[in-house]
């Protein structure tokens, strides 16, 4: 992963500084509250319904134990010993002091770590696919790209108060796994056929109130001008982006009203203005940066037999064995999912003992580094296959394999009422329902793949739009309901939800959602996914379950 | 006029107001800012004021069309609505790398301290602080970061050239 030299080191270090001396300020009655708030902001601190929320960066989801043991330190002496890992790969602190904050920063900077830009009207950190470096389907490693994108958006002077928010994501993989055409950009790295990299650029997806896709805006880019082609980008965007209404500040907004294409010949129009005057990424900074993710030490291994390998262990190894392990790029490794949603935990939470003992696994079994999925789950991304049992074992003890990765139980789930001053409704007790009721493994597992996405409010924090299944908390004249669509997906072929019809009581939700499954269950094709069947069929016989005939 | 001028590190008394085409100039008055509109509308008649006169920039104004007249002012001043207004960056940036003005660019409204160092990167030369603002604390902020990541209209070498020539 990405090492600081001095250089990092001494821009983090000021930036503890400099923040330090605003919260002083602050505090002094220097800086007024509404001035301080996109200061703050900047590093991830919100203030929240309870107490002030701190979201920490992970950039690009890749965190090492060293950093892991760190964040447990740090929640069990200025939090409550536990911390939340969120949809961007980030984690959040949920009771920390504004007074101690800069304390924390300096905690973090000791690990190589930071909260820059982790919220604000900035660029936000980056998110990429979490089997970055190892998905047996990858084509290009996204990772030097992300830390190149990482550090080209730290404190870039001319975009720190853009009209809103803006999220990058990159995918580098035949399957997309960071939702790219649903972020603001969305950078595709790919190969020509001399196996040169070239990049096409997409612009205008996002979620929220509005849900879009993004359009594509330039293809085949030179990987040495990435970063004067952002420039551009995010030049036209700061420019003419809307500022008059908080809900069509977004780029996505912006993009819809000029059309893609007028907006892409802005751009390029900036872009070849930008070009004259800048020098182009060097390939020697460039190289440098894959320097810092190169493969792992790995042992030469054989595949071994999964089948094989199962029957060596009980029922619920098999299960993990399936569910949880994902395919690698090295032949006899493996990457394993933890999910982080065991029925009663919220999704995503995790405590200061389980982060420890997370670290020593992933010391002893992944070259001592993790992932965080935007699904808020953790990945060891190496594991060598042969010990897969014992680590299962291990893993178990903690309460840590539960084998439910990407099936109904996996929900992605926002903090909602029980965290956040927006919700209409809250979040956390209906996903634990759902596990609740859907205990049967056996069931889940013939179900297969599903997304579950749990947002509180429009404000899309769970991305319910592009989960198989979105349940989005609504307020009915003062009482908490639930609306749900299905049909949505963010792959390379994303699309938005439909909503099946009026909501329901949080008490419903589960027997809804079992009988929209008896719909897919009788009428799937062979291997077929429960999202491909709901489009295939389209709403109709779903609406006809839930409903009854006449609402269809 | 109790605003304060920062620029090259000193404290001034800002002696500027925004010129309109109808009203008469107060005697203390050092600077004019010219709106582009009132520019297009009065070239002739301005040019014939004596005072140090600087552009006047607002966030919606296009800069493309006043590239031959760039030369006919002693500065640029950008204006800022509000501090959560960043298209004045933007605006300097332009100035300073495309359209290759190298005099001095002001920023005026409302500037905070907070936002010092990312206008001086990009290519601000002066800053009319808001009321109220510390000016030691002004002074500080203008070098809150001795290093850059990215380059900018300040010029300052990115970590990633300081790295390259060692
Ligand atoms: C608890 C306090 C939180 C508040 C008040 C909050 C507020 C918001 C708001 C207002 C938006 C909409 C932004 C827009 O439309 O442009 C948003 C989007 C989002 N939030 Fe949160 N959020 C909170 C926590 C979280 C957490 C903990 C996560 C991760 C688990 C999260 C993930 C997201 C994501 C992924 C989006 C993106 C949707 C998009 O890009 O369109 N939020 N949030
Ligand atoms: S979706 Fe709404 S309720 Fe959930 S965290 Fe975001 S803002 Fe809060």
């Amino acid at each position: 992963m990405y090492i600081y030299d001095e250089y990092d080191q001494r821009i983090v270090d000021e930036r503890v500084d400099q923040f330090r001396d605003q919260t002083h300020r602050y505090l002094a009655g220097e800086i007024t509250e509404d001035e301080f708030l996109p200061l703050r902001l900047q590093n991830g601190l919100y203030i929240q319904r309870f107490a002030p929320m701190m979201r920490i960066a992970i950039p690009y989801g890749l965190i090492s134990t060293r950093q892991v043991r760190k964040l447990a330190d740090i929640s069990r002496h200025y939090d409550k010993g536990y911390v939340h890992f969120t949809t961007r790969q980030n984690v959040q602190l949920n009771w920390p002091r504004l007074e101690e904050v800069p304390d924390i920063l300096a905690e973090l900077a000791t690990v190589q770590m930071h909260a820059i830009q982790t919220s604000g009207a900035c660029i936000r950190s980056t998110t990429t696919d979490h089997f970055a470096g190892v998905a047996a389907d990858e084509v290009v490693d996204p990772r030097p790209w992300c830390e190149l994108i990482r550090q080209w958006s730290t404190f870039h002077p001319e975009f720190a108060f853009l009209p809103r928010k803006f999220k990058i994501a990159v995918c580098g993989s035949g399957e997309d796994r960071a939702a790219t055409l649903v972020h603001d950009i969305g950078v595709h790295l790919q190969k020509d056929g001399q196996g040169k990299i070239r990049i096409n650029v997409l612009a205008g997806g996002g979620l929220g109130r509005t849900p879009v896709i993004g359009a594509v805006i330039k293809e085949d880019l030179e990987p040495e001008q990435l970063l004067n082609y952002l420039d551009a980008t995010l030049r036209i965007y700061n420019r003419y982006g809307r500022r008059d209404n908080k809900y069509k500040a977004r780029i996505k907004i912006l993009v819809k009203a000029m059309t893609p294409e007028v907006f892409a010949r802005e751009v390029e129009t900036e872009w070849h203005r930008i070009k004259k005057n800048s020098q182009p990424l060097s390939l020697s900074e460039i190289k440098r940066m894959a320097t810092h993710f190169t493969k792992h030490d790995y042992d030469p291994l054989s595949d071994l037999d999964f089948n094989h390998l199962a029957l060596q262990g009980s029922p619920e190894f098999q299960r993990w064995l399936k569910q949880n392990v994902s395919a690698h790029q090295q032949t006899g490794y493996s990457a394993v999912t933890l999910t982080l949603k065991a029925t009663s935990d919220a999704p995503g939470d995790v405590s200061a003992e389980q982060l420890d003992d997370i670290a020593n696994l992933a010391d002893r079994f992944s070259f001592g580094e993790l992932r965080v999925s935007h699904e808020q789950n953790l990945i060891f991304a190496d594991v060598p296959q042969a010990q897969l049992p014992e680590l299962w074992q291990a893993l178990d003890t903690l309460g840590l394999a539960t084998p439910n990765r990407g099936l109904l139980t996996d929900v992605i789930c926002c903090p909602g009422g029980d965290y956040c001053a927006l919700a209409n409704a809250r979040s956390i007790p209906l996903a634990e329902e759902i596990q609740r009721y859907f205990e049967d493994l056996d069931y889940l597992h013939d179900i297969g793949e599903l997304d579950l996405n749990i947002s509180g409010c429009m404000n899309a924090c769970a991305h319910h739009h592009v989960g198989h299944i979105g349940i989005l908390g609504v307020d009915r004249k003062g009482e908490e309901y639930y609306q749900i669509q299905i049909g949505g997906s963010a792959g390379k072929t994303a699309s938005l939800g439909k909503i099946i019809g009026p909501s329901f009581k949080r008490e419903e939700v589960p027997d809804i959602i079992r009988q929209l499954m008896s719909v897919y269950l009788e009428q799937r094709y062979e291997g077929e996914r429960f999202i491909d069947t709901s489009l295939r069929l389209g709403l109709t016989p779903f609406k006809e379950k839930v409903y009854g005939q006449k609402a269809a | 006029m109790d605003r304060k001028l920062l620029k090259d590190n000193e404290l001034y008394p800002d002696h500027s107001i925004v010129w309109q085409a109808d009203t008469a100039i107060a005697e203390n008055v050092q600077e004019l800012l010219i709106p582009q509109v009132l520019w297009q509308a009065h070239k002739e008649d301005i040019r014939l004021l004596s005072l140090r006169k600087l552009l006047y920039v607002l966030p919606d104004d296009e800069l493309t069309d006043m590239e031959a007249d760039l030369s006919e002012f002693d500065g640029i001043a950008i204006q800022f609505p509000g501090f959560l207004d960043g298209r004045g960056y933007s605006h300097a940036r332009t100035l300073r790398d495309h359209l290759n003005f190298r005099g001095e660019i002001r920023a005026v409204g409302d500037v905070l301290v907070d936002q010092l160092f990312f206008m001086k990167r990009c290519g601000f030369s002066s800053f009319v602080l808001k009321p109220g603002q510390n000016p030691d604390a002004a002074i500080k902020a203008l070098s809150t970061f001795q290093l850059s990541y990215q380059g900018s209209s300040d010029l300052r070498k990115p970590v990633h050239r300081i790295r390259e020539s060692l």
